[in-house]
């Protein structure tokens, strides 16, 4: 069992990090825990296996997956950006593993994903920079022992990559605060005194932001901050096999070490998931005939989370096999959320799609078609 | 040439061996457009110092070698091999070209720039003293496989042999390269550059043999590869026959590794006075989109500039040198780019490269590099301008030149006398020129120049304010779409741009100056336009505007012949509007008052009249274009002055047209219409043909509304004045069931726009008379207390009705 809900990307893949530790010959950026070629390939895997000592002194061997399935040249754009001088700002449609991505690594150049700031309209410069214990500040004035450090101050100080999720969302004061602090690399503490309150950032600091298009778009964002930033636009996935394969692995490593553990997801399940998130999400079936688009994003991380509910689902109240039932079920859940018309989308698509092809006896759509009972 | 086995070693590490083991030949493989291969070549041949160079290319170019190496010719040049078959020698007149007798025309390009190793290898041996020769095969033999096969293209330099094979398929996967020339910049520009030549060419010959090991056989047979070789070998041997010293043979690396074992044959077919090669001057536009495999031409030139100045890393510093081009041209795009910009990027560049393990900055590097740090914002949105700066830039705008002892090619000499004295500038600054066409002979002789340009695509336009829809830098009388011909003058946005040597260059086979070019392309489009009038009329007022004598004479006789065969009507009226354009048009067209010109009007008249009986057969969807050019056949015959046209004969067939009651009735309503206006027929029968619709199904009541369309387009005054036919439409509109009066209501509405609000007054006035003949207001006594509450009560009940209809429909 885990002993945790979901692990951060650094205790998932302790072993891969390791062995990729060791392997390393490559020059390596200061403050980063590996060289951009070795975060990479942990980004992008590797063919070949890795040999590495355990810390109990063993020699073991792990092989290095690949956990990003885009384009192979956005990750090395992204992992060079990092090693500038400039931020790497993430933009793209929800649920195209922006964070996902961001998270990965952060995790192989810093060795934490931990550091991360979550935009939203609340989002306060306490919450970022650092805010005081007041018992203290009261008791012995501003000292940096009353300092609470936030992400950003951890990563000026420690040399680490800060996470800024969903940069968009933050008001824009609090955005622009990080101006200073990407440019001239210094972070002012105005309350300590001489040079304690001067913070040069030390090698290896830089943020990852991400943004997601259907939100406020970065192009409300000022100026001046995006000029201290790369931008990398993460596209959806473009094939229904690499996306049945994604979501594949990751509802795997979801149910690992769970209760549903071992709860079966055939390829002709998740074929039919995935395939119909991709065509309602390209307003086209594979046949060329046009389908209405939902409102609400049907991304590839909610074909995740709907594959792993019905796991769940076939796990409790099933046989331990995810029937097409079970999947809709909860197909219903991730694709009408605020936009109720979007059944009526779904349901038009049972009809236009689904119905002929179970009319042709193809593979599980029979299945899929005689479940849209559950689209009520 | 040593002695060799008949078949090469089955290993590429012993062919290169092979290869470069030659006590006599020293088989030089290279990539087109390579800065890295120009480079290795132009040294090798400074060291060996070989008595020839023997160079890729066609043979019948050989002559212009002393042109191409001119201290006075800068590249980009290119070599045009051109063929017209007269005689039909392969078969292809009326297949590739519009008409078995007009010749199938066939070109080869050779393009050359500074860093393509074949002239890195012309230059050095004519540095040296070598005989420099061209020793591929003419193009006029490869016409069978390049441009016949289904694998046909009009260059005949290409690197897709390198990269379209199982073999690079393979190793781009492997190596996860995106593409070839990522791939080729990796291993063979950044790093072969700064390799040994030795080593280079190894590399090369190893790299070329697999690729050629994993082609079918059959592939080389079928795209004329092994013919070429085979006339390559053939200059090889006799050129080791002729000199007793050291041969440098410079070929595609594709062909390098098999020319040694290759069994010398000349090529069938020779050149002859259907051949022409010439040396033009070329641009780096036209060379990016005329070649796939060769789309960046400047970063190839900045590189080899920078090899050229000594740089220690070219790669690195072209890419430097473009990235701050990127940004200049950028800022003043207002793209927001600065300096801090530039340096960024070249940074993030030259990181990427090490990442991949490049030896400097590739081209894709640079690319990533220039998205990455420049595009601000999501891809999609705020992409493309960025990209639009980074393609021009990487693109480039250089022109080359060729040196004036090689004589210039006479179109692009008559296209700048032309523009001399016709006053044009080409000095790429944009101009707005206008013609007076009624008063200047020099403007409309300048209108011809122009409308000639714009006919062969001549790219020396721009957009104007108001131009029109299809010719944005054209505003004036359009003979050819009938726009704006109340008109008197032209107006024409002209920009000379870079690529009109270009596309001089491709037309140059089709005569000497831009009158005869314009001639002959027009006429070779004739043959096809033979059963479509439309076709030949539009071809016709070309030719006319054009101030082109002959084609003029041959596309009114192909538009008589047309005529006498297409049966369409609407291609008949087309045909008869462009003959009475044609003779009436102001003094500014010669053909003004031309009696062959009205002869065709006569003609077209008549089949047109010919071709009305089937117009009542017309689709509904297809009604109103029908009556335009009903109207226009009625309109040309009532003042056409040319030539007389037969009134009686239109009468007679628009008799036959409205004869079928089944017909479509707009159609029918319009020509009763013009019938009426022509005195052939009565009100009565008008009334009578209205009223049989709405006594007959719901379905064909339907047609009243269509009717009354056309009637009123072609006879309103009838409505005016004839109280029979207004009785008519009272009855049959008020005598409709409320479900079929609202189908037909669309049509009414239409019906009734074709009069003005004075002549709808006047309707109504009269109809009101027609309703009350006998009742004037003075007539009503006073109306007593219960009369006026009804009144009253039924009012309201009106208005709460019209009130409920104006309410939203729900949902």
């Amino acid at each position: 069992m885990k002993d945790a809900i979901r692990l951060p990307v650094e205790r998932r893949r302790a072993e891969e990090l390791e062995a990729l530790r060791q392997n390393d010959r490559d020059p390596r950026p200061a403050g980063w825990s590996l060289s951009p070629r070795a975060v990479e390939r942990f980004v992008l895997g590797s063919p070949d296996p890795l040999e590495y000592e355990a810390p109990d002194g063993s020699r073991r061997t792990v092989t290095v997956g690949r956990k990003f399935h885009g384009h192979d040249v956005l990750v090395q754009r992204a992992i060079v950006s990092l090693a500038s001088d400039r931020g790497l700002m993430l933009v793209g449609e929800p649920g195209t593993a922006k964070s996902y991505l961001s998270e990965h690594l952060a995790a192989a150049i810093s060795g934490t994903s931990l550091l991360t700031i979550q935009g939203s309209a609340g989002l306060t410069e306490d919450q970022i920079k650092y805010s005081w214990n007041y018992a203290l500040l009261l008791a012995e004035g501003p000292s940096p022992r009353a300092l609470v450090p936030a992400p950003l101050y951890l990563g000026v100080t420690q040399g680490r990559i800060v996470r800024f999720e969903e940069i968009t969302r933050a008001p824009h004061e609090v955005q622009d605060m990080l101006l200073s602090v990407m440019s001239d690399k210094v972070l002012l503490v105005p309350e300590l005194p001489g040079d304690e309150g001067v913070l040069l950032a030390r090698p290896g600091f830089n943020v990852i932001a991400t943004a997601n298009t259907r939100d406020r778009g970065v192009n409300e964002m000022s100026a001046a901050l995006k000029r201290r930033f790369n931008f990398e636009t993460v596209p959806p996935v473009a094939r229904i096999e690499e996306e049945i394969r994604i979501v594949r692995e990751q509802v795997s490593e979801m149910l690992r070490g769970g209760a549903a553990e071992g709860t079966e997801l055939g390829d002709d399940v998740l074929e039919l998931l995935v395939t119909t998130f991709h065509e309602i999400r390209s307003g086209r079936t594979q046949e060329g005939v046009p389908v209405d688009r939902t409102a609400s994003v049907l991304s590839t991380a909610e074909a995740v989370s709907v594959g792993y509910d019905a796991a769940l689902h076939a796990a409790f109240f099933g046989q331990g096999r995810v029937e097409p039932e079970h999947v809709v079920l909860h197909l219903q859940g991730t694709a009408v959320k605020d936009h109720p018309e979007d059944l009526a989308v779904l349901r038009n698509y049972w009809e236009v799609a689904v119905k002929p092809r179970a009319a042709r006896e193809v593979g599980a759509w029979k299945a899929w078609w005689q479940a849209r009972k559950h689209l009520a | 040439m040593g002695r060799r086995a008949r078949t090469p070693p089955d290993d590429p590490l012993e062919t290169a061996a092979a290869i470069q083991a030659d006590p006599r030949v020293t088989w030089f493989p290279v990539k087109h457009y390579s800065p890295a291969c120009a480079h290795h070549v132009g040294r090798l041949i400074e060291v060996l110092r070989p008595d020839a160079v023997l160079v890729e290319g066609p043979e019948d170019a050989t002559d212009a070698i002393g042109h191409v190496i001119d201290p006075e010719t800068v590249p980009p040049i290119t070599i045009l091999s051109t063929y017209v078959d007269e005689k039909n020698r392969f078969g292809q007149n009326g297949v590739l070209s519009s008409g078995p007798e007009q010749p199938a025309r066939y070109r080869g390009w050779w393009p050359l720039v500074s860093s393509s190793p074949e002239y890195a290898a012309l230059v050095a041996g004519s540095r040296v003293g070598a005989v420099l020769r061209f020793i591929d095969a003419p193009m006029v033999a490869t016409i069978p496989f390049t441009h016949i096969r289904p694998q046909r293209r009009s260059t005949a330099v290409n690197d897709a042999l390198l990269a379209e094979n199982a073999w690079f398929e393979a190793l781009g996967r492997k190596t996860r390269r995106r593409s070839f020339e990522e791939f080729w910049e990796s291993a063979f520009e950044t790093r072969g550059l700064h390799q040994p030549t030795e080593a280079f060419v190894r590399d090369l010959l190893v790299f070329a043999w697999c690729a050629r090991h994993l082609t079918p056989p059959a592939a080389r047979e079928a795209d004329g590869t092994l013919l070429r070789e085979a006339h390559m070998r053939w200059h090889v041997d006799r050129a080791a026959k002729e000199f007793d010293g050291r041969i440098v043979v410079v070929t595609g690396a594709y062909h390098t590794v098999a020319l040694p074992w290759t069994r010398g044959r000349r090529a069938p077919d020779k050149p002859d006075r259907h051949t022409t090669t010439l040396l033009g001057a070329h641009s780096y536009k036209a060379l990016a989109r005329l070649y796939a495999m060769h789309r960046w031409p400047a970063y190839g030139h900045a590189v080899q500039e920078a090899i050229e100045a000594g740089e220690a890393r070219p790669f690195d510093a072209a890419a430097d040198r473009l990235l701050v081009e990127i940004v200049r041209e950028g800022r003043a795009r207002g793209l927001g780019l600065g300096t801090a910009d530039a340096a960024a990027a070249a940074r993030l560049a030259r990181e990427l490269a090490a990442l991949r393990g490049n030896a400097e900055v590739t081209r894709e590097d640079l690319l990533d590099a220039a998205q990455s740090t420049f595009v601000k914002g999501e891809l999609a949105l705020a992409g493309e301008p960025v990209l639009e700066v980074v393609r021009e830039v990487l693109v480039g705008r250089c022109v080359g030149r060729v040196t004036p002892a090689a004589g210039q090619v006479p179109l692009i000499q008559d296209f700048y006398a032309q523009a001399r004295a016709n006053r044009l500038d080409v000095d790429g600054a944009p101009r707005i020129v206008r013609c007076d066409l009624l008063r200047q002979e020099a403007h409309r002789r300048k209108s011809a120049f122009l409308h000639r340009c714009a006919w062969l695509d001549i790219p020396m336009f721009e957009a104007i304010d108001h131009g029109s829809a299809d010719r944005p830098w054209f505003r004036g009388p359009d003979l050819a779409t009938g726009e704006d011909l109340h008109l008197l003058g032209e107006t024409w946005g002209v920009r000379w741009t870079e690529e009109v040597d270009d596309r001089l260059l491709e037309l140059s086979d089709r005569g000497a100056t831009i009158e005869e070019v314009a001639s002959v392309t027009l006429m070779e489009q004739l043959p096809a336009a033979r059963a479509d009038v439309a076709r030949a009329g539009r071809l016709m007022l070309e030719a006319a505007r054009m101030l082109l004598e002959e084609p003029f004479d041959r596309a009114l006789a192909t538009v008589a012949e047309a005529v006498a065969v297409d049966p369409a009507f609407a291609h008949l009226v087309e045909a008869l509007a462009d003959a009475v354009l044609l003779h009436g048009y102001r003094d500014a067209l010669p053909t003004a008052g031309d009696p062959r010109v009205a002869a065709l009007a006569a003609v077209a008249h008549e089949r047109a009249c010919l071709a009305l009986p089937p117009l009542r057969h017309t689709p509904p969807e297809e009604a109103t274009s029908a009556l335009d050019r009903f109207q226009t056949l009625v309109r040309i015959t009532l003042t056409f002055e040319g030539a007389p046209l037969d009134e009686r004969l239109l009468v007679e067939r628009i008799r036959e047209m409205v004869a079928d009651p089944e017909g479509e009735p707009s159609v029918r309503g319009a020509g009763f219409g013009v019938l009426y206006g022509f005195g052939a027929v009565r009100a009565l029968t008008i009334a009578r043909a209205l009223e049989a619709y709405a006594a007959a199904t719901p379905e064909r009541a339907r047609g009243a509304g269509g009717f009354l369309d056309g009637l009123f387009l072609t006879g309103k005054g009838l409505m005016l004045r004839n109280p029979r036919l207004l009785r008519a439409v009272d009855r049959v509109i008020t005598g409709l069931d409320w479900e079929t009066f609202k189908l037909v209501l669309p049509d009414l509405r239409r019906a009734f726009t074709r009069f003005v609000p004075t002549e709808i007054d006047a309707i109504g006035q009269r109809l009101a008379r027609e309703l009350s003949p006998r009742r004037s207001e003075a007539d009503f006594g006073p109306i007593d207390e219960n009369a006026l509450r009804r009144l009253h009560d039924a009012d309201a009940r009106v208005a709460e009705r019209l009130r409920e209809w104006e309410r939203p429909t729900p949902g």
